[in-house]
């Protein structure tokens, strides 16, 4: 299985409009370079059949720059703006665009959780209505395993804070996606400022109990000191010494970071001590191979 | 005034993922259309009218360092989409956006927390103030002159604007006469165009290039286009006065004459 990081930056994308700082600055002036990030979204490919996860506002870019002409299915995780703001443009993926009418082919299948498709048929309904309906939703249960064009897809269960809530995280084969991550439910060690409400669902012990070959995970930035010699969190995001605290816990062969933001830069992300604890950055663009199983 | 146009594409953008037409592979940067919408500059202020997906590609592009405003047309995907990417704007205080009943209504239903309190300086949402612009009512927004002009959208009513000596008209295929005194004699005006033949909610070159005439603008940009519009060849065949938009365009316009 090809995985394809499409973007994998925050909510702002980087460089931040109207951001100096060197970061925004570099990835400004600089076409194609790894600190620029759309906002984040993976592409997976396996016999010829391709997922996305998440369509921000960068989708149709996104598509453009990685000539894809052809999907099978969409995976959302949750609904906010910087993941689904992109879902009216999979209407171009329901038909073949021949001139100069296009032949209307079949609306690209939706998959998410029950509070994701409710939000999508509240906000988003035109995906569903009139006469060429360009989206098919389908509910998916957490942690039960279904087949989505070949993949083998299991939804878990993730905390992203008080505003979100639980949102949908994803194992595809050996492939773990785990974005907009404040807490892993069942974590042993979570934030103490940002408590977790009660949830019915133990995610960290499934990820206890396996082996992945690649994990994908949120890192939007460093802790903040905050005032007399405490740290603080983002109160959505993990933050780099989490995420490193949580991969020492687990059976991971490697982890990518995503949805980082412009106070993490790629240079920062490469050095000795994260590739050490096989830490990496990922960036627009980035493929790498990952086990089917 | 300045008005530059951030983009001049339909619903889908040009090029269209997946598509091989002439249009869609054409090497001219001027065939390369984001989603709909315009960025105004006088004395200092910005206006923007709609935030389409590619908002946040469209400010960075045109270096967009501060936004007095927001002017909607109406709420459809491509127009609407990237509001979110507002959030750079509201940083030291909320930001005003502007819009008729269906566009307000919709903004509150679907971005519910843009219109919440912030929580503290590492907020990082958007905040806007939404304000309800009567139909045919000149209201002073950020010392430009506002006049909100209702367009039918297919049987949809929606908004044109005229501000200062432009009058902006997207997403419409008919005028409504109570409509066109507002819109006569505008120094510039700028009409939907999507394609050569009839569409039941845009208006056609055609249709586009007659009521252009008959409003008496004294230049006229014609946008958003779809695929089978080649800028090249639509310039080359327009009358003097009217012309095809493109992204990144800019030009002053004056006072009417």
């Amino acid at each position: 299985m090809r995985v394809t990081f499409l973007g994998t930056g925050t909510s702002e994308g980087v460089p931040i409009i109207r951001c100096h700082c060197p970061v925004c600055r570099d990835a400004a002036s600089r076409p194609g370079h790894h600190n620029r990030r759309t906002r984040t979204s993976i592409m997976v490919e396996k016999d010829g059949k391709r997922l996305v996860v998440d369509t921000g506002p960068d989708f149709r870019e996104q598509m453009l720059c990685r000539h894809v002409e052809q999907i099978d299915g969409v995976l959302y995780t949750h609904s906010h703006a910087d993941h689904i703001g992109g879902i009216a443009d999979l209407r171009e993926f329901s038909r073949v665009p021949t001139v100069p009418v296009p032949t209307w082919v079949r609306p690209v299948p939706v998959y998410g959780d029950a509070k994701l498709v409710a939000f999508i048929r509240e906000h988003h309904d035109y995906v569903e209505r009139g006469s060429r309906p360009f989206c098919q939703l389908h509910q998916l249960n957490p942690f039960a395993q279904v087949s989505i064009s070949g993949f083998q897809v299991t939804p878990l269960v993730l905390w992203h804070g008080l505003q979100a809530g639980f949102i949908s995280g994803y194992q595809l084969g050996g492939l773990l996606y785990l974005t907009d991550v404040k807490t892993i439910p069942g974590y042993p060690y979570p934030d103490p400022d940002y408590p977790m409400p009660d949830c019915p669902y133990d995610t960290w012990s499934y990820l206890q109990s396996r082996h992945f070959d690649t994990m994908v995970i949120d890192c939007l930035e460093p802790m903040h000191h905050n005032g007399a010699g405490s740290w603080r969190a983002s109160p959505s995001h993990l933050t780099i010494q989490e995420v490193e605290e949580m991969v020492s816990l687990l059976d991971v062969g490697r982890v990518y970071l995503i949805h980082i933001d412009h106070q993490l830069s790629h240079q920062k992300l490469s050095g000795p001590f994260w590739s050490a604890r096989h830490m990496y950055p990922s960036y627009d663009g980035l493929t790498i191979e990952v086990p089917n199983e | 005034m300045r008005l530059t146009f951030l983009g001049t594409g339909t619903s889908h953008g040009i090029p269209v993922p997946g598509c091989a037409c002439r249009v869609c592979r054409s090497a001219d940067p001027k065939d390369n259309r984001m989603r709909t919408s315009v960025l105004l500059e006088k004395e200092g202020k910005n206006l923007v009218v709609d935030t389409g997906p590619e908002f946040r590609m469209q400010a960075l592009r045109a270096g967009i360092m501060h936004l007095e405003g927001v002017l909607y047309t109406h709420s459809h995907a491509d127009h609407f989409n990237g509001l979110d990417d507002l959030r750079a704007y509201c940083k030291e205080r909320t930001l005003d956006v502007y819009g008729d009943q269906e566009v307000l209504e919709h903004m509150h239903r679907c971005y519910g927390y843009a219109f919440r309190r912030p929580d503290g300086p590492l907020d990082r949402l958007p905040h806007l103030a939404s304000h309800f612009l009567e139909p045919l009512k000149t209201v002073s927004i950020a010392g430009f002159s506002v006049t909100p002009i209702p367009l039918l959208h297919g049987s949809q009513t929606i908004y044109g604007y005229k501000i200062d000596d432009l009058v902006y008209a997207t997403d419409c295929n008919r005028i409504p006469d109570i409509s066109r005194p507002f819109m006569q004699g505008a120094k510039v005006l700028v009409l939907d165009a999507l394609r050569p033949s009839k569409h039941p909610t845009h208006f056609s070159i055609g249709e586009a290039v007659g009521e252009a005439r008959s409003l008496g603008a004294e230049e006229c940009y014609l946008i958003h286009f779809c695929h089978e519009v080649c800028h090249q060849e639509l310039a080359a065949s327009l009358p003097e006065h009217i012309r095809p938009a493109y992204d990144t365009l800019s030009l002053e316009v004056g006072p009417c004459a």
